[in-house]
């Protein structure tokens, strides 16, 4: 119980902490209220249409990646492929590429569609990518939230269904039996999808450089909020803080909302946990859409590979492997991609140690909560979430100002990166622990209980190994998520002998790109992310327990 | 791979990376030197090594984005002892960062540099490394005098066949759109129409649906229609001009094997000259290797290659861009804008807001 | 000897309400009632794995209060059985076992149920009836003090009940332990216990 209780204090500080000294820092600075700052948001060029652009992205791309991941879900969820692992690995994976290289795809996906059908660059072809650019990311969620349930509903139930008057044709079994218990589900996945949608900065950023999110804004005001020079004005300051509590508390009504939904669901109960699935084969209509949609989702990945492999010469594109050359050797970087790709293996281990004992006793303590005070239990799913919520210059601010005002030196900290790293891990391990708590039989430890095991037996031989296949899960989860991270470490201070990959591929693209070779070597070092994250993906698929996964 | 051994890999490796994180951030160390940079600063490994072994003192560089960028996290870290040297602070920022009182006196002689490198500032707290004068480039293609004129002045930028074809950068999030705003602000000052002033153009240009990035990297590569972005993914080319370096062409030609379509618009104070500076940082007190980093820096050998190193002139006299490829023949030297950096340090954040308020 | 004092538990309503109960010392007693009458809730409270509200629980003249369930000896069968799923029959058997003891006994036990060369089965493997003799075999292989068992045949067909109940009391009775049996099945409640009990919803009644 103690250790419990530790953990949660310690997660509070580590979450709460960089943000309270953020926000009171900025507070201290700002001449005008929140209020009176957002209400100026439109007579500034800096913020203007920020809100309404980032509520009308997050609104539009919700929608649009339900449209497309709803009947993928079904299709999953309803029949077994061949190859079916690998499949949803790939069509899961998306959700965990840093989204650099998602931004870089898409943008040599439209120079590929620019030669198909020419376009001319408007603003309306990049918001659609934009919002397809999201689809595309968070498909994951909406398969993760649904199919498991799809795959495993007892068959009798629809069956039933189907000898009653309501049930009779597809469309009213759809309506009547389908929607009904399913729609907490897919509403829990709408929520995160639009947090996600919300927070996007990599892809608005590239994807529709004329127009600004919230996310966006922050970053551009990110290198003068927090300084009180007269010299520079307060209005970065200020517009940090707006822009952040708007954030922060549309994410926390989001997050509360899928957290209210994910307790509705009632999908559980009927679930047998065994595979439900019907064979079905590629030569099927179901097939041929299943097959547009992995064309869909390895196009961007497709894209990417192949930019890296040209160059301009002599003005004009051809294939080259100068730039995996100056990737390998470093030649154009302080770090090359072994280095980089050491230190991003390394920090993503040490953030797996870390994140999965933090996760598993957060994921108990949520569980054993439900039964007890569910309302306590929603509070404290929340705060597990807020992480995702935050605004990387808010952390990044409060963790320096924290680091400032006690140890300066500890900025220079190896392990000071893995903060930003277990932010984000942590949430996807309750994530997948906490359904697969939900879904374990109590009676198993009760009975080792009264077979004499004590606690820790319990924990070991029975909780942990029952677990064990969602542990790998969110292990790879969490290595995949940590070995992409870019936003956090970006934001607390870049030391070059820690560069990680994604933080390397970043340095690339924010040199002037005169001289081709960066371009080249930023894709090749980006191609490997790429298929490294795809094969820890694919491969730990086979791990994840049939019915599990609920969340993620 | 049982559990097992799984875990004892796992163990290796940790250990591995342990192992070379050994040193923690020791700001005492004199032979180490910690350096606050730009993203774009172009000193390779190979030669920060080659420093290394000639003089014993290590180097490790962080980055913090632009220029503003290092002014703000050196202002933010005043005092702290973690970085020793700031480097890519340019003159547009200076009267902030000597306002903030966060440099200390460097002993370089200044009779090295050329004129121009010391026209801003000539004292001790801040040396300069390299220059550049900030201006429109144009797409000779398009802008070829006959579709559409070669502007002979700013104004000719609000003419209706510019509508939405000129690229520049927000003052706010970029060193270069910063520069060319002071630009605007001393052209307009002391043109001849003696009614309007830069708020009056920038209005216009609004009007005109001016492209306002928020960095260099947009406006060049994926809007300007005359450099290399054409060659890269997401390239849009709807400007016809942008806010570059004056000696842009010159390094489209460098690597366009002498030949580019982009030229440099030569209007007598419409570019800013804009110097960068290394600096030794209050908080530090390793002087004895920041005077060694820094005369290495504007050494003639490291600096007289600023031009492909770090893509801009050099700041000693005699020191300039290399002939190879047409890097010069295509460059130009402008005659720049003349505004302080105590005038800019008193007005920027009042000329920022109102043409933040302006450009809504 | 088992003595349940004015045992009363309630969740959002009454379940138990001052129940007194004794059990002898190798009597096997029978508890029947209908749904919701508190039976498996009194099986959980003797065990330890609840708390009753108020009450006192004495076995063998030792206030069982403070003691968690896995030091107070008391063994369960439960009604889903609760086997291992990722333990084959001989692991199952085995975590029962204390540490200090000889592996041998698991084949003596799995002899005693009838389950000799199962040991390498898998429990997703077991029909019906094997799983409810492993899950005998599991609770009785730690030779507790005495045994629990909430209806652990009531999947089973009836034929194969009434047999297997009767190997059940045989093993019971080899142990000279104490037992309460919780069943819905009076023919199976006379077959096998000493003595029946019929627990009432109303204010928990007992009456023989």
């Amino acid at each position: 119980m103690k250790i419990r209780y530790i953990i949660i204090i310690i997660w509070a500080i580590l979450v709460l902490a960089p943000l309270f000294l953020a926000w009171s820092h900025l507070h201290s600075i700002s001449e005008r209220s929140i209020f009176q700052v957002i209400s100026d948001f439109n007579q500034r060029f800096q913020t203007k249409d920020s809100i309404s652009y980032t509520f009308l992205v997050a609104s539009l791309s919700t929608i649009l990646t339900l449209i497309i991941g709803i009947p993928l879900a079904w299709n999953l969820g309803r029949y077994n492929w061949r190859y079916h692992n690998i499949l949803r690995g790939i069509f899961t994976v998306p959700f965990v590429m840093p989204s650099i290289l998602v931004a870089m795809g898409f943008l040599a996906l439209l120079d590929w569609i620019d030669i198909l059908i020419e376009h001319n660059h408007s603003s309306n072809i990049r918001f659609y990518s934009l919002l397809f650019a999201h689809a595309w990311f968070n498909l994951a969620l909406v398969i993760r939230f649904c199919e498991p349930l799809l795959s495993t509903i007892d068959s009798s139930y629809e069956e039933a269904c189907r000898l009653l008057p309501r049930g009779k044709t597809p469309k009213s079994r759809m309506i009547n039996f389908w929607f009904p218990l399913m729609w907490p589900n897919i509403a829990a996945s709408a929520a995160l999808v639009f947090v996600f949608s919300f927070t996007s900065f990599a892809l608005v950023k590239f994807i529709t450089p004329s127009q600004r999110n919230l996310e966006v804004v922050m970053s551009n005001q990110a290198e003068w909020a927090g300084l009180d020079i007269p010299s520079l004005g307060r209005s970065p300051s200020e517009i940090v803080l707006a822009s952040s509590t708007i954030q922060l508390i549309t994410i926390v009504t989001a997050l509360l909302l899928s957290s209210w939904l994910q307790s509705r669901s009632s999908g559980h109960h009927l679930s047998t946990m065994r595979d439900q699935r019907k064979p079905m084969s590629f030569f099927s209509k179901r097939g041929f859409y299943l097959i547009i949609m992995l064309f869909f989702i390895i196009s961007p990945m497709i894209a990417l590979i192949t930019s890296s492999f040209t160059i301009r010469e002599n003005n004009m594109m051809v294939f080259s492997l100068q730039g995996w050359e100056a990737a390998f050797g470093g030649s154009h970087s302080p770090t090359n991609v072994y280095q980089s790709l050491f230190s991003s293996i390394g920090y993503a281990f040490m953030t797996m140690l870390l994140s999965l004992p933090i996760g598993y006793f957060l994921s108990d303590t949520i569980f054993n909560l439900e039964k007890t005070n569910s309302k306590l239990a929603m509070l404290l799913d929340v705060l597990v979430m807020v992480p995702l919520a935050l605004s990387a210059v808010m952390v990044g601010l409060g963790v320096l100002l924290g680091l400032i005002r006690t140890n300066p030196d500890l900025a220079r900290s190896w392990w000071i990166p893995l903060y930003g790293h277990l932010m984000l891990t942590t949430p996807f391990v309750v994530r997948v622990l906490l359904p697969a708590m939900r879904n374990l039989n109590p009676q198993l430890e009760e009975a080792a209980s009264l077979l004499g095991a004590g606690y820790i037996k319990r924990l070991i031989s029975i909780r942990i190994k029952l677990l064990s296949p969602s542990l790998i899960v969110a292990s790879s989860l969490v290595f995949a998520i940590s070995i992409g991270e870019f936003g956090a470490s970006w934001v607390v201070l870049r030391f070059t002998e820690f560069t990680t990959l994604p933080v390397m591929i970043g340095d690339l693209l924010s040199r002037p790109g005169y001289d081709p070779i960066l371009r080249s070597a930023a894709n090749a070092a980006g191609t490997i992310l790429l298929l490294i994250t795809l094969i820890l993906f694919i491969s730990v698929e086979r791990f994840r327990p049939v019915g599990s996964g609920g969340d993620f | 791979m049982n559990a097992n051994k799984a875990i004892i890999l796992c163990l290796i490796i940790i250990c591995t990376f342990f192992s070379g994180c050994t040193e923690d951030g020791n700001t005492t160390n004199e032979n180490k030197l910690n350096i606050i940079s730009y993203d774009a600063f172009g000193i390779t490994q190979e030669m920060l090594d080659q420093f290394t072994n000639e003089t014993g003192i290590s180097v490790s560089i962080t980055r913090a984005g632009n220029s503003g960028g290092v002014v703000s996290t050196a202002i933010q870290t005043k005092d702290t002892g973690l970085f020793d040297l700031s480097i890519g602070i340019d003159n547009s920022y200076l009267g902030t960062a000597l306002s903030a009182e966060i440099f200390q006196p460097l002993e370089t002689d200044r009779s090295i540099f050329s004129s121009r490198a010391l026209t801003s500032y000539d004292g001790n707290l801040a040396i300069p490394f390299d220059l550049a004068s900030v201006c429109i480039n144009y797409d000779s293609t398009h802008v070829d005098g006959e579709n559409i004129t070669i502007p002979n002045s700013l104004w000719d930028f609000t003419d209706p066949s510019w509508e939405g074809k000129l690229a520049v950068q927000n003052p706010r999030t970029s060193s270069t759109g910063r520069s060319f705003f002071i630009a605007t602000v001393d052209y307009f000052a002391n043109d001849e129409d003696s009614q309007t002033n830069h708020e009056d153009w920038w209005k216009s240009m609004r009007s005109n649906n001016l492209i306002i990035t928020d960095g260099w990297t947009t406006a060049y590569e994926t809007h300007y229609s005359g450099g290399y972005g054409q060659w890269n993914d997401g390239f849009i080319g709807d400007a016809y001009a942008v806010v570059s370096y004056c000696h842009s062409p010159g390094v489209e030609a460098y690597f366009g094997g002498n030949w580019t379509t982009s030229v440099a618009l030569d209007v007598e104070g419409a570019s800013f000259p804009q110097i960068e500076y290394v600096s030794f940082l209050v908080g530090s007190d390793k002087s004895i290797s920041a005077n060694v980093f820094v005369d290495w820096l504007v050494s003639s050998e490291i600096n007289s290659q600023m031009s492909t190193l770090n893509w801009m002139y050099p700041a000693i006299e005699g020191g300039d861009i290399t002939e190879e490829a047409g890097y010069r023949w295509h460059s130009l030297v402008p005659v720049d804008c003349e505004i302080g950096i105590s005038e800019i340090n008193e007005n920027i954040s009042t000329w920022l807001d109102e043409w933040d308020t302006a450009m809504a | 000897m088992l003595i349940c004092s004015n045992i009363s538990k309630s969740y959002t309503n009454l379940i138990l309400s001052n129940l007194n109960l004794e059990v002898g010392s190798d009597e096997i007693v029978a508890l029947l009632g209908p749904s919701g009458s508190g039976k498996s809730t009194l099986l959980r409270i003797i065990c330890g794995l609840e708390n009753a509200d108020s009450g006192k629980v004495i076995f063998n003249g030792i206030d069982l209060k403070e003691i968690p369930p896995e030091k107070r000896g008391i063994g369960m069968v439960f009604q889903n059985l609760a086997l291992f799923p990722h333990l084959n029959v001989y692991d199952n058997l085995k975590f029962g076992l204390p540490s200090n003891s000889s592996n041998t006994r698991i084949s003596e036990i799995l002899d005693l149920v009838g389950l000799k060369e199962f040991e390498s089965r898998r429990i997703q493997n077991l029909s019906g009836g094997e799983a409810q003799r492993v899950a005998l075999a599991r609770s009785l292989i730690a030779k507790p003090k005495m045994i629990l068992l909430d209806e652990p045949l009531s999947s089973l067909d009836s034929d194969i009940k009434e047999a297997l109940s009767m190997d059940v009391r045989k093993m019971i009775k080899s142990l000279s332990i104490p037992a309460i049996y919780v069943t819905h099945d009076p023919i199976i409640a006379n077959k096998m216990a000493d003595r029946v009990i019929y627990l009432e919803d109303e204010n928990n009644k007992i009456s023989n």
